[in-house]
């Protein structure tokens, strides 16, 4: 799933565009941004955005996998994503 | 003193100099290419193997023209036009080396909080139908989590 700052509306147009079916939540108080120590501020046009960030859970909830790019152009690959996913039980 | 009518040669002196708006050409194109066609495949988004020899390789071309014009000004098309290429070109060059390797790296340096993080923390967010959507909720389940700007 993922996080941003838009609002849902603009989350489903961006999954209606692209046809996503998983979850985008709204974020533009940035509490679950705060909470997982990803905020950018004055990131965005308007004020505060996340930076760039994913992480895996485990089916307890903890946090076994996390990638924090340096360069908003690149990307978790694929690839790596089901690596570590693949490792997880 | 009469101002010469023709600074850049009289037109029958005059040679054809392509690389004054064939140099910009190439230059905007290398950096507008990056953005719409070579970001979609990974390995040419981050680091610009095709667009970055492209973008200097339009520079090169105003360079070689603006070097024409100053030189055999009268049959070049003079230092002017030279000089008006090759300025285009480096200012597009150079933000698109701006962007590519100093903007786009300006992110906040991970932070404590995130670096000692061990357990998702409880969040409720909305998703895209305005339905709540709990972290806690999906235990049991391994879980993706992405964060990213927005805007897009």
């Amino acid at each position: 799933m993922a996080i941003s700052v838009d609002p849902p509306e603009k989350s489903r147009e961006l999954t209606e565009a692209y046809g996503w079916e998983f979850p985008l939540l709204s974020d533009p108080s940035c509490s679950a941004i705060d909470a997982f120590g990803v905020r950018h501020p004055q990131g965005g046009i308007f004020g505060d955005v996340a930076r760039p960030a994913t992480f895996i859970l485990d089916r307890q909830g903890r946090i076994v996998w996390r990638d924090l790019t340096e360069n908003w152009r690149v990307r978790t690959r694929p690839e790596r994503l089901f690596e570590a996913l693949a490792s997880i039980p | 003193m009469r101002a010469d009518p023709h600074p850049e040669g009289p037109p029958s002196r005059r040679r054809r100099n392509h690389g004054l708006w064939l140099g910009p050409l190439v230059t905007i194109g290398g950096a507008i290419s990056y953005f719409t066609v070579f970001v979609r495949w990974p390995a040419l988004r981050d680091f610009p193997w095709v667009n970055l020899p492209w973008v200097l390789a339009g520079v090169a071309l105003s360079g070689a023209a603006a070097r024409r014009g100053f030189a055999r000004p009268a049959r070049f098309r003079g230092r002017i036009a030279g000089s008006l290429s090759l300025l285009v070109s480096l200012a597009v060059g150079a933000l698109f080396c701006l962007y590519v390797f100093v903007f786009s790296a300006m992110l906040p340096a991970p932070t404590p909080v995130t670096l000692a993080l061990a357990e998702a923390p409880d969040v409720a967010l909305p998703d895209q139908h305005g339905r709540l959507v709990s972290l806690r909720a999906l235990r049991g389940q391994r879980v993706v989590l992405t964060f990213y700007r927005g805007y897009w």
